[in-house]
């Protein structure tokens, strides 16, 4: 019906060269194209190929950005947090110790009322007590984390063995110290003997152990973390690339039904085109969003959360640092230089204005101040607590900590949300667009039988 | 019709193409370059030696070199897939091994000491392997020093050249302790200064005087044992190597658990009266 004149309007049309051999079909490098159905329907396929692709390719940067939210939000991300718990709990294990010893309050920390009732367990007992569990039960979990990587495994094994050497070495050291009267000065030297001990597993054993676990479990957070987005990144750029390219096939065939059929517009073809538009730049949009929400998981809450833990664990030991000074006068340089080394990390870390105040009340007591000095390291109304100023600081961490896990999140869920409806979205639209195609064609084709 | 084929065809291939990059991640190995891909492997030995001058160093024998700090490199270099004769040793210095690494002589350095935190990283750090610590080198039988502040109004040696030579003057000038610095060639004329009653001490770390001190046969010269400071000794990489870094730290824990590390200690320390730590030191991060 419509088919007469057509070829040469059609070709010279896209042909914009002009230049046409009059020869042999204009085909002969596609057998089978013969013949405008033919072409119709091969346009057509490839007019639905696009989506598909365009969903496939989709779907793969959906995944990626579940993958990475899971590993920041559920998995690697908790993990590398627990293991800075640990650092944490045993720092504040190493503080109670060092506290009680510099206080000479050692029978309130032997004490057992299930054995003798006369006597009063001291707060600094039930807070190690509840921080060595914390602890047991983070390197647990870690031992569950660990999978099947044996390197890791011995380490978290090693971890609470070493646990166990300690407190044997702090109870000693109690016993002994608990003998003599001591307190705000030099422990008597069998104390001593048993807290240098003790101290070397600390500070020696565990807390590296902690620690490379912490780094190592770091290390595949980020690995994860980098890897993912810029998968995101490339399925981002897939989809745009994906997206003018469907486009641009459905313009092709516009254009050439238009010319062949002599139709001004296949409302078919151009529903499907804006489909598609509408699905790429949706897409795009998406994983756009998806790789902010990402970042601000990570970089603004993990990271920083992670530093801060390191930082309030390094502020416990500095701490503890300067009471080992005291009561240890002898290794006096070798604690002067943790805690200088960690004075640094205090000040530049969260530069919160806490860390410098207690800094420079610790700077007003020199080590050679002793009885003073070890005074001012606790609350001078409550010895079992310490000093103000450094329950200030750790406070203000704290606060900042809980920000930045919250920061995460939150992220993490705005981000798996905005991810939930892409479940029905993409396989939805892809039947649109097939349906659009397959309506603006079908009629078309319909005309040659 | 050509035309439109052709465009059509061109679209597809483009398409295919696409598609297949992102779903099959054909494009997604964009690893950063790491010394693991090399051939053969240059350690730079790093370690504070007491002396200047090839073949007089205790880490240098014969023109070749040995020591705990080399057998660890040659461990780890084996562990990440370098036989022994892909490795080779050179000198690096204390103060110069981020250099050497950045001009390409060193792939990687044993004994690097850690950047300071408010230096600009120009290389990337792993391990440390071993913490060696600031100790004393007294005569045998001297009871008056305990610890180094025991050292008010004794007589230090203070090595004048070479890398030992900022040692006494932190004990002096860093720790403010009133000590009298007695200048020496070399650290072999400290403690011979110190068997002949010269000097009362000797400062430096506890490795290196844990040598010297058995240079000295039984009752000349012993280790104090009461450390006042920690220097934590790494393995300097490449700025960004952040894959071989990982690497390092795993092999370094792994040569502490199986005991290896434990082994070259008490090799190379053993019977120099000298407490050594047989656990793995915390690192500090890639």
């Amino acid at each position: 019906m419509l088919i007469t004149g057509i070829g040469g309007a059609g070709g010279g049309l896209l042909a914009t060269g002009g230049f046409r051999k009059p020869t042999t079909s204009g085909s002969a490098g596609f057998p089978g194209l013969r013949g405008v159905p033919a072409r119709v329907r091969a346009l057509a396929a490839l007019a639905l190929l696009m989506p598909a692709l365009l969903y496939a390719v989709t779907g793969a940067a959906v995944t990626d950005a579940r993958e990475a939210l899971r590993a920041v939000g559920h998995e690697e991300g908790p993990t590398v947090a627990t293991m800075a718990d640990v650092r944490l709990a045993l720092a504040d294990m190493d503080a109670e110790v060092a506290a009680v010893l510099l206080t000479g309050r050692e029978s309130g920390w032997l004490c057992d009322p299930g054995q003798d009732s006369s006597c009063v367990r001291e707060p600094p007992r039930h807070r190690y007590d509840i921080r060595r569990e914390d602890a047991q039960r983070a390197v647990l979990q870690a031992s569950r984390l660990a999978g099947g990587d044996p390197v890791r495994l011995r380490t978290v094994q090693a971890v609470l063995d070493g646990l166990h050497r300690y407190e044997q070495h702090v109870q000693a050291a109690m016993r002994d110290g608990a003998r003599t009267r001591h307190a705000y000065g030099p422990l008597p030297p069998g104390a001593l003997r048993e807290y240098r001990a003790a101290h070397e597993v600390m500070a020696k054993d565990l807390m590296p152990k902690a620690g490379n676990l912490a780094l190592d479990w770091t290390a595949e957070l980020d690995t994860v973390y980098e890897g993912e987005r810029s998968e995101i990144g490339a399925g981002r750029a897939g989809v745009l690339a994906l997206g003018a390219l469907a486009v641009a096939v459905l313009v092709l065939l516009q254009l050439y039904l238009g010319v062949r059929f002599r139709r001004v517009l296949n409302l078919g073809l151009a529903g499907a085109t804006l489909a598609t538009l509408a699905l790429t730049a949706a897409g795009a949009s998406l994983l756009a969003t998806e790789r902010d929400h990402l970042r601000a998981a990570k970089e603004g809450g993990a990271d920083p959360a992670l530093a801060l833990a390191r930082a309030q664990a390094d502020a416990r030991t500095l701490h503890a640092d300067r009471s080992r000074s005291l009561f240890d006068p002898g290794r006096a340089d070798l604690y002067g230089q943790a805690y200088r080394e960690r004075s640094r990390t205090v000040l530049a870390g969260p530069g919160l204005p806490s860390g410098k105040r207690l800094l420079d009340h610790y700077a007003g007591y020199p080590g050679n101040a002793g009885a003073a000095a070890a005074r001012a390291q606790v609350d001078p109304e409550w010895p079992q607590l310490p000093h103000p100023l450094f329950r200030e600081h750790e406070q203000a961490l704290d606060g900042r900590i809980g920000h930045h896990r919250y920061v995460t999140g939150r992220a993490v869920r705005d981000g798996e949300r905005a991810l939930a409806a892409w479940g029905w979205i993409r396989p939805l639209s892809l039947l649109a667009i097939a349906a659009l195609v397959i309506g603006g064609v079908w009629p078309r084709l319909a005309e040659y039988r | 019709m050509r035309t439109t084929a052709k465009i059509a065809a061109v679209l597809a291939a483009a398409a295919v193409l696409v598609a297949a990059a992102v779903v099959l991640r054909a494009g997604a190995d964009g690893r950063e370059p790491s010394l693991m891909d090399g051939e053969r492997l240059v350690v730079g030995v790093a370690t504070r030696m007491p002396e200047r001058g090839p073949g007089s160093w205790p880490g240098v024998r014969n023109a070749r070199f040995d020591g705990f700090d080399t057998d660890v490199a040659t461990y780890l270099a084996g562990r990440l897939g370098f036989g022994r004769d892909r490795v080779a040793f050179r000198h690096s210095t204390r103060d110069g091994w981020e250099r050497d690494l950045a001009a390409g002589t060193v792939d990687i350095v044993v004994g690097a000491y850690p950047i300071a935190p408010e230096g600009r990283r120009r290389a990337t750090y792993a391990g440390p392997y071993h913490v060696v610590h600031e100790d004393l080198l007294v005569r045998a039988g001297d009871e008056t020093i305990r610890n180094v502040r025991d050292l008010r109004g004794k007589r230090l040696c203070q090595v004048t050249g070479g890398p030992g030579a900022g040692a006494a003057r932190q004990v002096v000038e860093g720790l403010g302790i009133a000590a009298t610095p007695v200048p020496a060639g070399t650290y072999r004329d400290c403690v011979e200064a110190l068997t002949r009653n010269r000097v009362d001490a000797v400062t430096g770390d506890d490795v290196l005087l844990a040598r010297l001190a058995a240079t000295t046969g039984d009752g000349g010269a012993v280790p104090l044992n009461a450390p006042f400071a920690a220097e934590r000794q790494g393995i300097g990489l490449r700025e960004g190597d952040v894959r071989a870094c990982l690497a390092v730290n795993r092999h370094i824990t792994e040569m502490y658990q199986s005991g290896a590390a434990e082994t070259l200690l008490q090799e190379w320390y053993g019977t120099a009266r000298l407490d050594v730590t047989t656990t793995v030191p915390a690192f500090e991060g890639c």
